[in-house]
């Protein structure tokens, strides 16, 4: 219990943190949204000249590109740039010198920042959802599930941006890390094409990497593309992904800790 | 005989001779090497390191040995670049030694980092580990819980040092408001609520006025004499160690080229040398 008051105190902290970085916060959400915006008329001309592509009919296309939004709007951030200010400038050793783990620390924190994203995303998403695509639309058990995988997805990014975080051990270009991380996320997920829509072999694999976990599969749970059976599965590779990711973090972590020492005493 | 030969190794027995000893810090042959980037000058020197990197081992550290008793307050001098920093992070268990041994507590600082830094305390001058946008207090409560303190004790101690440092004006302000010498009392305060039995403070006087260092000065020796509160410090402030510290160590190029009593420096040299003329005299010597 005492074990994680210490998180839940990092979460309340993040939380507050990420109030008072409110334009930090607004203008990141615009820049989202402005893309999700761009997106959505890119899908409405494409479909203007074609019904269904790979099984997607500009209805269901509608309803992807805001679940689409919201799952990409969570931990859009990242925290790459900020963990390797903090390493090049020595200011990480704050963080080892507290009597608890760096990487949950971290998560709670990042968790706590997301909070208000979360809760403003869903407020905006949520009602132009609505106003475009109407309540009828939405499948109660469905979008239940698509919050607990969101959750996971959430988790998986976190291990993502952490092993990439990493990397600003060995390398002072943040920026480099936190772009191929934007690139490789946001491709690989279905941000900007859905997964159903990639070339055969291609899509068999990509369904398989972490990546799908962050938003493929809560989409396509929201959306209803998936059996009891196939969201069961996707769930537990989110899951397995989860661990996996985090049994790295925990390996390249101690590696990582040791190379402080190339930033001198 | 080299002037250090005299001192080194002469330390722990005298300087606490009619108090309880008990060996707090023992550290052995520490030794710290860095990798360093070895450029030719110019921009085909810069070229040929991007295609082929030659690096080099610099010993920051060379072999130092010393331990620390319960309830010293040692001082660390040295010149820039003379290994001072280096150690004081090695003991506190961030950068990982690259040979000899440190034992804290019964505790390998780095190896055991997570249990360890539960028992310390640590300053550094130039940082802060308070939370930049949000109000003192709220960095306060989650320290609280980070280290478990007791709601009693962390109340009884948060009202001890508002008195003694003077921060209750600015505990509800966000950090990036105050100014260096608020951050810095707020720091030492932040550090000090889950009373650890160490200290260490790595220039924690950097950049003050004098009316704050003499609030430090007061707040330090307070804990000190009532807490028991071993002290390890680093400064360039010759008036910062001579105020606080009882035994004084001097690094030089990592060496350990004096580790004695404070009053003992004076006495090996000619009367009437003030503090900062010996220092000197010490460093051209070696």
């Amino acid at each position: 219990m005492t074990e994680m008051k210490k998180y839940i105190a990092c979460f309340r902290c993040g939380f507050l943190d990420g109030c008072a970085s409110r334009g930090y916060f607004i203008t990141g959400m615009l820049g989202n949204f402005i893309q999700a915006v761009v997106l959505y008329y890119v899908w409405k001309s494409v479909f203007a000249y074609h019904t269904t592509i790979n099984g997607f009919t500009w209805q269901l296309m509608k309803r992807y590109v805001f679940a689409a939004f919201l799952c990409s709007n969570v931990f859009s951030m990242g925290f790459e740039m900020e963990t390797a200010q903090r390493i090049i400038q020595g200011d990480i050793i704050l963080d080892l010198l507290k009597p608890v783990s760096y990487r949950g620390m971290l998560f709670f924190r990042m968790l706590g920042s997301a909070g208000m994203e979360i809760a403003a995303a869903i407020v905006l998403v949520g009602g132009i959802y609505l106003a475009v695509n109407g309540v009828s639309s939405l499948l109660p058990v469905n979008s239940v599930l698509f919050f607990i995988s969101l959750f996971l997805g959430m988790w998986i990014k976190f291990g993502i941006q952490y092993l990439f975080s990493l990397l600003c051990f060995y390398t002072d270009n943040a920026y480099g890390v936190t772009k191929a991380r934007e690139v490789l996320t946001n491709f690989l997920s279905g941000a900007l094409v859905p997964l159903a829509m990639f070339p055969g072999i291609f899509r068999q694999a990509v369904k398989w990497l972490p990546f799908s976990g962050i938003l493929d599969t809560p989409c396509c749970i929201f959306l209803g593309m998936l059996t009891p059976r196939e969201m069961l599965c996707r769930m537990l590779v989110q899951c397995l992904w989860i661990a996996l990711l985090w049994a790295a973090g925990e390996l390249l972590g101690k590696k990582a800790f040791g190379v402080i020492s190339m930033y001198g005493g | 005989m080299r002037f250090s030969d005299v001192f080194l190794g002469l330390v722990p027995a005298i300087l606490l001779s009619g108090r309880e000893v008990m060996e707090l810090i023992r550290v052995e042959n520490l030794q710290k090497n860095y990798r360093i980037a070895k450029k030719q000058e110019g921009m085909i020197g810069s070229l040929k390191h991007l295609v082929f990197p030659v690096y080099e081992e610099k010993q920051a550290v060379k072999g130092i040995s010393f331990s620390i008793q319960k309830g010293e307050s040692v001082a660390f001098l040295g010149a820039n670049g003379a290994g001072k920093s280096t150690t004081i992070k090695m003991l506190t268990g961030i950068l990982q030694p690259s040979g000899g041994n440190i034992d804290i507590m019964g505790k390998d600082p780095f190896a055991d980092r997570m249990e360890y830094v539960a028992d310390i305390g640590v300053v550094f001058g130039q940082k802060t580990q308070l939370w930049w946008d949000l109000p003192v207090i709220e960095s306060f409560r989650l320290l609280k819980e980070i280290y478990a303190i007791p709601k009693e004790r962390y109340q009884k101690n948060l009202d001890m040092f508002c008195e003694i440092l003077g921060i209750r004006g600015f505990l509800n302000q966000p950090v990036r408001k105050l100014s260096l010498g608020q951050r810095v009392r707020a720091d030492l305060a932040a550090c000090l609520l889950h009373e650890p039995p160490l200290l260490f403070l790595d220039e924690p006087t950097i950049g003050l006025d004098v009316a704050v260092k003499q609030k430090i000065y007061a707040f330090l020796k307070n804990i000190h004499t009532e807490k028991k509160t071993t002290l390890l410090l680093t400064s360039h402030d010759l008036n910062d160690l001579e105020t606080l510290c009882d035994r004084l160590m001097i690094l030089e190029c990592g060496k350990l080229l004096f580790d004695g009593r404070m009053e003992q420096i004076f006495e090996r040299f000619e009367k009437g040398m003030t503090f900062e003329q010996i220092v000197i005299r010490l460093f051209e010597k070696a």
